[in-house]
């Protein structure tokens, strides 16, 4: 049986056949894109029928988020998200709370909506918008009932009193430690590290993950995505994200495919060290299923947190004068890309600052001087601070680049005045010199580090514009055309499944994004106001909305 | 079972770069001081880095942990390892951090300091006397490195003998203006490791609480640490008397009822720091 698929335009994102009108689809797999009448030929020798419900919208390639985090996100999602920005999940719009007066009033809705004695956990809080936090507002709110509030940058939480009793929290320990602020029940930074331990049994707890991966599955719909990379399998606890992922991701309800990536050195610490983990990774692809596939790439790290300002830099660093932080030793950094380079592996490596790129950089150049490969795919990820002259770099490598444009949006603002300088600070994910030299790019979120709307970045690639609506290195701009494709063709080759999924042409998956605006009419700066009305995933079609 | 410790453990932060010697340096102390009961934290964040494995330590407990950012400790990590010794504290006197070849002293000293149970005592760099000045200005770890050397309490030269004696007195002099204070500079060859006795003291000596509360009051800092279980006679209202466990860090000191099981034999050791004569022999190194 053919099913057969209209819409108002089909971009295809095949750049020698780029529009549509009809595609025609068997067992998941596209037989032909070009129009109701051309299809004519397929209908002699199979039987089809005509699905209109997209005749009226915009059919695009199912769109790609080539790294984010499962896991992470599982942990974050069943929290109540009470922000200062807006939030759209499928579940609920989290409207803009901006005031101390509507957080609070915002809390208390919470605590009068639960059941009694459940625990309340909300993530969002911060003190330029919501004004003072501590413990005894939270008592004051919410009495005996335990509760947890995460601020925005994952790094502070506040616990109430009812919440430190459960958790076993004592005074007499605590009390007085760095960065721990026992009356105001205040952890954060390298104090929270000691509540994340203690919370540990809630928000790594099977219930609470499994609620997590559910409402990703909802939210990657959402979004508009039918692959998505998960680019650190293991962060948490291998064994456990792989039977979650089993139990809740391998299932016909999950509408895209996962490529999984894994961290190198948590399968090296796993199994023992750097030998035992590579011979662990050659193992890996047996055990792929149709939904979650391991190939032969790794990931690997360089630099610190973007968001921690530990990013290492170039001189002249940042303005304080604080060292960012290696997550390698630089020359066991090179050690272990060897050890990958020369069993074929595709090496993924978290960038972050100029100094973390430079490393990344002058790796693969030595790897390439005493093994050269072709079709490498050396990946550089998140991609923050950069230089000119390291895109040419890149290029001379055959390296590719998997962006995070959205720390432009969040952070050019704040680390124009608190990190690094207007000048760097702007210039930061030079996408846009990507595309001029040539190189293959792509766009990621890092969710939960920024929200999972693959036409949100491409709206930042394409506008640069910040969370002040202020316009920043417009020279850096990626056209509409290379953001649309950073999200659908070029991430599938970052992934390596460009033969199955990203464009719209016979062969392919049957993977699609229905659209409610076409983008190129609508044009770059409108990007975001795209709503995705359903996706169709090897030719099964998930509703959005009702 | 948790214990309650009230005391905090002492932590030492052992610092430098790869092959500065920092593996063999705990080695060696861990060999020479029975009385001492070592934790070692390792931060093992690099894929190659086996230190943990090569920690020479079947009665000691060995921790590993990786780069403790807030994703990781979401996993244990570093939280985690403080937790496992948490839980033995009244097995454990000491902890050794032994940081990554590239840490940053400042973040792992504020790391330690926010540790409950545990206090920040000492941080110690070792240095490779033949690599130090290149690594100075390493395009990569320079500046991370220029760090270590100079937030040290105390540096440690290591592989002396394969440089000349001008040599090294010109490299004491220049790690002297590098860390613009006078020398804290030892090399393994000359000095000692740090150096522990211990002895056993007969709890029968303190007939009642004030007398060993008095004895407590008097210990100087040539004591690193004492602790031990006892239990006092003169409690007539008691069928049976109750155990006090004793713990003396710092000039500060706790007697606190002991919870759990009967222990089988009452005694308090005390740690001094006295300087031990023993020295290292090169061929550790």
């Amino acid at each position: 049986m053919i099913e057969v698929f209209t819409a108002k335009n089909i971009i295809t994102m095949n750049d020698a056949w780029p529009s549509a009108t009809a595609v025609a689809v068997r067992d998941g797999i596209i037989l032909e894109v070009s129009s109701l009448e051309s299809l004519a030929p397929w209908f002699k020798h199979d039987e089809h029928i005509i699905n209109e419900a997209f005749a009226e919208h915009i059919l695009m390639p199912g769109l790609i988020d080539p790294h984010l985090h499962p896991m992470m996100a599982a942990v974050l999602l069943p929290m109540q998200f009470i922000t200062a920005l807006e939030w759209k999940f499928p579940w609920e719009t989290v409207p803009a709370t901006t005031s101390p007066a509507d957080y609070r009033r915002k809390l208390a809705e919470n605590h009068a909506a639960l059941s009694e004695g459940e625990a309340f956990f909300s993530w969002g809080y911060h003190s330029h918008w919501h004004g003072e936090m501590g413990r005894p507002l939270l008592d004051e709110i919410f009495a005996d009932r335990p509760a947890v509030i995460w601020q925005r940058s994952f790094h502070e939480v506040y616990l109430n009193t009812a919440m430190m009793a459960l958790l076993e929290i004592e005074e007499a320990k605590v009390r007085g430690k760095h960065q721990i602020d026992y009356d105001n029940g205040h952890f954060y930074e390298n104090g929270l590290g000691y509540a994340i331990n203690k919370l540990n049994q809630f928000i790594m707890a099977p219930e609470w993950i499994g609620k997590g991966l559910e409402r990703l599955k909802k939210l990657a719909q959402f979004g508009g995505h039918t692959t998505v990379g998960d680019m650190a399998v293991g962060i948490f606890d291998f064994d456990l994200e792989w039977d979650s992922a089993i139990n809740i991701l391998d299932q016909d309800s999950t509408p895209f495919r996962v490529l999984c990536v894994p961290h190198s050195a948590r399968l090296n610490h796993k199994e023992g060290g750097p030998l035992q983990g590579l011979e662990f990774f050659k193992t890996l692809p047996d055990r792929s299923t149709d939904k979650l596939r391991f190939t032969n790439k790794v990931k690997m790290f360089t630099d610190g947190a973007f968001f921690s300002q530990l990013a290492m830099l170039q001189e002249p660093g940042y303005i304080d004068g604080h060292l960012g932080e290696w997550l390698m030793v630089p020359e066991e950094f090179e050690k272990v890309a060897r050890l990958y380079w020369n069993e074929g592996a595709q090496i993924h490596v978290h960038c972050t600052g100029d100094l973390g790129l430079e490393l990344a950089l002058d790796t693969l150049e030595k790897l390439q001087w005493e093994r050269p490969r072709f079709n490498h795919s050396f990946t550089i990820e998140h991609f923050g601070f950069s230089t000119p002259e390291q895109v040419h770099r890149i290029k001379a490598l055959g390296a590719n680049v998997s962006a995070n444009v959205y720390y432009l949006h969040e952070l050019s603002a704040a680390y124009s005045d608190l990190g690094v300088g207007v000048e760097r600070s702007e210039q930061m994910a030079r996408v846009g010199s990507c595309e001029q030299a040539g190189i293959l790019t792509a766009l990621h979120s890092d969710f939960p580090m920024a929200p999972a709307m693959p036409l949100h970045s491409a709206w930042v690639a394409a506008t640069r514009e910040n969370c002040e609506g202020k316009v920043v290195a417009p020279e850096l701009c990626m056209s509409l055309d290379a953001a649309l494709r950073a999200i659908t063709i070029d991430a599938a080759r970052i992934l390596g499944l460009e033969n199955e999924t990203g464009s719209i042409r016979a062969g392919k998956k049957a993977d699609f994004a229905v659209l409610d605006k076409d983008p190129l009419e609508i044009g770059a700066a409108r990007l975001r106001e795209i709503d995705i009305l359903a996706t169709v995933f090897e030719g099964k079609v998930f509703w959005n909305k009702t | 079972m948790e214990q309650d410790l009230v005391v905090d453990l002492p932590v030492s932060i052992i610092g430098g770069y790869l092959g500065s010697g920092k593996t063999t340096w705990i080695n060696q102390r861990l060999k020479q001081n029975y009385a001492v009961r070592y934790a070692v934290i390792v931060n093992d964040f690099g894929e190659l880095n086996i230190d943990a494995q090569l920690i020479d330590s079947p009665d000691q407990l060995t921790i590993t942990l990786e780069n403790g950012c807030v994703c990781c400790s979401l996993a244990g990590g570093v939280d985690q390892a403080v937790q496992a010794i948490t839980n033995i504290a009244g097995a454990i006197d000491w902890v050794l951090l032994e940081a990554s070849g590239v840490a940053d002293p400042t973040r792992v000293q504020a790391q330690v300091q926010s540790w409950p149970g545990f206090t920040l005592h000492d941080t110690l760099t070792l240095i490779d006397a033949t690599r130090i000045q290149k690594l100075t200005r390493d395009k990569y770890v320079g500046k991370h490195i220029q760090k270590q050397l100079i937030e040290a309490d105390e540096i440690l030269l290591t592989k002396t003998d394969l440089i000349s004696e001008a040599d090294r007195s010109n490299l004491e002099g220049w790690i002297c203006q590098q860390r613009g204070r006078p020398p804290i500079v030892k090399t393994l060859t000359e000095s000692q490791l740090p150096e522990f006795s211990a002895e056993r003291i007969d709890p029968a000596i303190f007939a009642d609480r004030p007398s060993l509360e008095s004895w407590l009051d008097s210990l100087d800092d040539t004591t690193a640490r004492v602790k031990g279980l006892v239990r006092f006679k003169d409690r007539p209202d008691q069928r049976k008397a109750l155990w006090f466990v004793v713990q003396w860090v710092d000039r500060k000191w706790t007697i606190t009822e002991h919870q759990g099981p009967e222990p089988s034999k009452p005694g308090i050791v005390r740690i001094m720091a006295a300087p031990s004569s023993q020295s290292v022999p090169d061929s550790v190194l």
